[in-house]
């Protein structure tokens, strides 16, 4: 039979050069030696649908996804292309850029999905870091973070204790619940009045933008419903601000992270 | 030429009962093109010898299941096994969450223990509905390998990674007795930042403001005290509204607890 199976090649290769053979039932290998139930030869594969080779499933380069460009929405590319999002689906790969706000991808064009935590929550830039390896699965319409949350600082952020980080430079000139929406949004929070002093006291050459505006802080203030800023002209400098919308109310933000 | 080619394999490949080709040899695909040494077409695998496609390896298809049930849980898988292999990865999105220590069976084989860090029973939500979590069999339990993210009390959101807020107001205290029901609740009175932060991030939220509520830290004034959440004008429901009263009256709060 093997001799047959030979020639059936031989004569194939012949008839069907530059063609493919087509099967409209199953193909079961029926050898007894271990050996003989094989198919060998299997090149990279072209499609979805394409039997992977030992060197694939190794290698886990179904899973594996490139970072082809994206700003808001990192776009993601896998060798051969998916057709669907499907549940179960696991995809492995690493940033290449910090992202602000909440994490999004397009997986090989299929459309932005969102990625969330396994508590739920949105991931945001600080659990996906630049570098480092990023295992998500799929779930009905988003992906979740299956690996354990980076316990450093994201980048941009300059580390000031185990405990926490302080961004490096100070942005935006908002209110206080802008300030406080836009360091939550990047998985921080506004630093406290004692967070900020230290860091600014001890750490102050690592940082940018330092007393070039009031710098917003999560802190008491003995005052008609007002929020602190601090750190105008020195690191101890403070004053009380309306905690309203309006330009004459605003200061800039500084978030801090908490490590973990 | 394709036709010519069935024709040939037709005669030489035995097909039994038409339902399947039989090769009875190695399969060498030997093509001088990438292009030309591909098996494609391959629909999911329904037996633990069949192919898998690029397509099933990357969707886990095989070791992805629903977990049904609250603490004893079942899942199928397809195909399904028929024993226990130490190494088994399975994908597993829970439909309840559970309440206190776990146990998974899967395609009817006997139940056993799922752990967390490496050995220990898991807590009350750990597990969560619609998310998933991957576990490895390890010869005797299944060992949750994914990631499990602090939770929060029961009745309560997790609006940051840090701390989570109570879904619902507690009946009126004054401000002190409100930051002592707290402490006894082993949490704490909100910020205003946490209180703002949730307020604007949790969809909803505002439904369950209907008055001024205590709030932590910022904006107190000479003895009067912080609350949040409320437009006294309009009045409405308002994330960034707040002001000060006497922390004598009698307020609405939300305990805060971290994570």
């Amino acid at each position: 039979m093997n001799r047959f199976l030979s020639t059936l090649c031989a004569v194939m290769s012949c008839l069907c050069a530059a063609a493919q053979v087509h099967l409209d039932k199953p193909l079961n290998l029926t050898a007894a030696q271990d050996s003989l139930r094989r198919i060998e030869g299997l090149a990279s594969p072209l499609d979805a649908t394409s039997l992977i080779t030992l060197d694939n499933a190794q290698q886990a380069a179904s899973n594996w996804y490139t970072v082809t460009g994206g700003t808001t929405v990192t776009q993601l590319a896998g060798s051969p292309p998916a057709l669907a999002y499907t549940n179960g689906m696991l995809i492995r790969w690493i940033p290449l850029a910090a992202k602000s706000g909440n994490v999004k991808v397009n997986v090989d064009g299929l459309g932005t999905r969102a990625v969330y935590r396994t508590d739920g929550l949105p991931a945001t830039e600080g659990q996906v870091a630049v570098a480092k390896a990023v295992e998500m699965i799929y779930v009905d319409t988003a992906f979740f973070i299956m690996g354990r949350s980076i316990t450093d600082c994201p980048s941009g952020f300059v580390r000031i204790s185990d405990e926490f980080c302080i961004q490096q430079n100070d942005t935006l000139s908002v209110s206080i619940f802008t300030a406080i929406s836009h360091c939550y949004a990047r998985g921080a929070r506004l630093c406290t009045w004692d967070e900020y002093t230290m860091a600014c006291t001890a750490y102050g050459a690592q940082l940018s933008g330092l007393f070039d505006d009031w710098e917003w802080v999560d802190d008491t203030s003995d005052h008609t419903h007002t929020a602190d800023q601090v750190a105008r002209y020195s690191c101890n400098g403070n004053r009380a601000v309306n905690a309203v919308e309006a330009t004459a109310s605003f200061g800039v933000v500084r978030c801090c992270y908490r490590i973990r | 030429m394709r036709k010519g080619a069935l024709g040939l394999l037709s005669c030489l490949l035995a097909m039994t009962a038409g339902a399947q080709w039989d090769v009875p040899a190695k399969v060498q695909l030997n093509g001088s093109a990438p292009n030309d040494r591909q098996v494609t077409g391959l629909s999911a695998p329904d037996a633990p010898d069949a192919g898998v496609a690029v397509a099933s390896a990357r969707t886990l298809s095989t070791n992805y299941a629903l977990a049904q049930g609250q603490d004893v849980l079942t899942a199928s898988l397809t195909p399904s096994i028929t024993a226990y292999f130490p190494g088994l990865l399975i994908t597993l999105v829970p439909t309840q969450a559970n309440h206190g220590a776990v146990s998974l069976s899967v395609d009817g084989l006997s139940a056993l223990a799922v752990h967390k860090f490496v050995s220990l029973p898991l807590d009350s939500a750990d597990l969560r509905p619609g998310i998933p979590v991957t576990v490895v069999f390890d010869g005797s339990a299944f060992q949750i390998t994914s990631q499990l993210e602090p939770g929060c009390p029961a009745g309560t959101i997790a609006f940051t990674r840090d701390a989570c807020i109570e879904a619902a107001t507690r009946d009126s205290l004054t401000f002190y007795n409100a930051n002592l029901a707290c402490v006894a609740a082993n949490g704490r009175l909100c910020t205003m930042n946490e209180w703002t932060r949730a307020c604007l991030q949790v969809p909803g939220f505002t439904n369950s403001v209907a008055a001024f509520e205590w709030a932590d830290d910022a904006a107190n004034f000479s003895g009067n005290a912080k609350v949040m959440g409320y437009d006294g004008v309009s009045p409405l429901p308002n994330c960034r509204s707040g002001g000060h009263t006497d922390p004598f009256g009698l307020r609405p709060y939300r305990c805060c607890f971290d994570r």
